[in-house]
Parts: structure tokens; sequence; C-alpha cells
């Protein structure tokens, strides 16, 4: 293609161009030839335009949201999770087994259930300063799970 | 600007280039989100010399030709989802019967000028989108771009070469269509 004809082909192919470049097509087959076949290549490249802008079913920056939530890995969680948070909720939980254990045991019968002694058990591991004297442990929890609901 | 702000202000231009390309609502959807996730992950990577909305149009194309990579195009065709004046063609079987062809035919051209913008650079086929399907002029694109009216001009006139000579292999191809 020639010179005058590459400077003036994105005005050509917008509104026709200049006179020059009209002038040039005229006489010269080659540059009117690849010229079409640029403005045809342009013509077809349209079937992808969307008839008219559309917006996404109502809800969507709430679905972006939970996508961006999913994708953030461990990371987002630890954020909330951070280790004492992580620590009084663990206490939080085995502190219900053992009352469930110990609401079991009095409601049926007098022996001691499995459920109760690991959970306490449980609760030392993870606290060597807990389980010498239950009724401190007991209050240890308690703070704990205040601590939690605030 | 916030976030959610950018989702707002984007969302209906997003959604509706990838519908322009895919032509599936479900479709449009999963990638108008997975677009807004790369837009959140990555803000630190944006470069403030183009314009937020030509950044979010390069993640959004990307996209687009990452889900065509995995579908491939020729499945895809068959998968559209048509315009309601489309579907209505379809149903009455005899209005199906004068009509079908002009929708293959539409569905064929599609899938061929997808096929093509694949054989260029991401650049090129960015640029030639936004000239050709978003219609932005050239002193539009050198603003949007950050370059000059003239490297805009070049890299246009390059890219049109490159992808006539990509039709004409491509059309030699059995199976294909002409654009
Ligand atoms: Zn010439």
């Amino acid at each position: 293609m020639h010179e005058p004809v590459k400077e003036g082909l994105e005005d050509f192919l917008r509104e026709n161009g200049s006179p020059e470049f009209a002038a040039h097509l005229e006489v010269c087959r080659e540059c009117r030839g690849e010229v079409e076949r640029m403005r045809e290549l342009a013509l077809a490249l349209r079937v992808l335009r969307a008839d008219k802008e559309m917006d996404p079913p109502t809800g969507f920056y709430a679905r972006v949201a939970a996508r961006i939530e999913a994708q953030s890995g461990p990371s987002f969680w630890s954020v909330f999770l951070e280790p004492a948070f992580g620590r009084r909720l663990m206490y939080a939980s085995a502190t219900l087994v053992v009352l469930l254990g110990t609401y079991l045991i009095s409601s049926e019968s007098s022996e001691p259930l499995a459920v109760s002694t690991t959970a306490e058990q449980y609760l030392v591991e993870e606290n060597p300063a807990m389980g010498a004297n239950p009724q401190q442990d007991r209050d240890v929890v308690l703070v704990g799970l205040a601590t939690y609901n605030e | 600007m916030a976030f959610r702000e950018i989702v707002e202000r984007y969302q209906a231009k997003v959604y509706s280039i990838i519908f322009g390309i895919l032509r599936n609502r479900n479709d449009a959807e999963d990638i108008a989100q997975q677009v807004f996730a790369k837009v959140y992950f990555s803000m630190g990577n944006f470069d403030f010399r183009s314009s937020l909305l030509t950044w979010i149009y390069k993640i959004t194309v990307n996209e687009c030709y990452d889900y065509l990579r995995k579908k491939r195009v020729r499945k895809l065709v068959y998968e559209s989802d048509f315009s309601e004046e489309e579907s209505l063609l379809m149903q009455n079987s005899e209005a199906a019967m004068d009509h079908r062809p002009a929708v293959d035919t539409q569905l064929a051209q599609r899938d061929f000028v997808l096929k093509l913008l694949a054989k260029v650079s991401e650049e090129d086929r960015n640029l030639m989108l936004l000239k050709e399907v978003e219609g932005h002029s050239v002193d539009e694109l050198a603003r949007m771009t950050g370059m000059n009216e003239n490297t805009i001009k070049v890299k246009l006139f390059r890219a049109r070469q490159k992808l006539l000579k990509a039709a004409q292999r491509l059309s030699r191809l059995p199976g294909a269509a002409p654009a």
C-alpha cells in the first residue's frame, strides 16, 4: 500500500477520507483492492458489537463480592480467626461439649461418660494452666466466653 | 474510587462487551464476575498512563479469550443464545426454514472473526476491538492508551494487515467461513 493511502486510511474508513485519498484510489488498483479488503474486515468485526448496553441481573455486586471472598483463600479467614480469637472459639466449643456431656450424665446416670472426660482432657492439653482446679477452670472458660461475646 | 463504585460504574459496559463477543447470558455473567475479581486483585498493577476503562476493557477481552481457549470456539457457537427475535424465528418452523441460513451465517461470521482475532497479539486485538467494535476514534484511542495519534494509526494499520493475512490463511482451511 502506498504512503498517502496508509496515512489517510483511518479517516477513509471513518468518513470516506480526503479528495487526495480518493484520487489515488482511482488510479491505483493495488491500493483500491487492499483498502476494500480492510473496509470489509472492519465491517465484519462489528458482528461482535452488542446491540445495546445492558446491565447484568440484579445483585451483581454481591455475587462479585462472594467470588472475591471465595478466591481470597486462607488469608481472608486469618483476619477473622487471628490466634486469640480462634483459641477462644475453640474453648467455647469445647465448653459446650463439656456442658452437654454434664447434662447428659446428670440426666441419665451418675457414671462419668467418655465424652465429658475427653473434652476436659482436650482443654487441659490446650491450656496447661487448666485442670488443677475445676472451679477455677470453669471461671477461665466463662471469662473466655464473656470476652468472646464482647 | 471505592471498589463498589468501580463495579457499579462499569458493570453494564463489561457485561455488554462480553455478551457482544459470546452471545450467552450465563457465561457473560460468570466472566463479568471474574473480570471484577481480577480488577480487585490486580488493582496494584494498574498503570495510570492508560484510562481505567482501557485497563478494564483489556482484562475483559482477555477473560473472554481465556474462556474461548478453554471451551473452543466451534463448540461455543452452538451454545450461544439467540436474541428474542431470532428465538421466535426458530420456534416458528416455517419462519425457521426461511431465516435459519441468515442466523447460521451470522454465527459462522462471529466464529470466523473470533478465530481471526485469536491470531494476532493481545495489543492488536484490543486496539481493533476498541476501534471497530466500540467505535472509538483515533484521538480517543490516543487519550485512552496514553500513546500519540500517529502511533495509534501505525499500530492500527499493522493490525489490519495482520488480520487480513490471517483471514486469507483461515479462508483456505476447510470448514472456515469467509468474513
Ligand atoms: Zn497505491
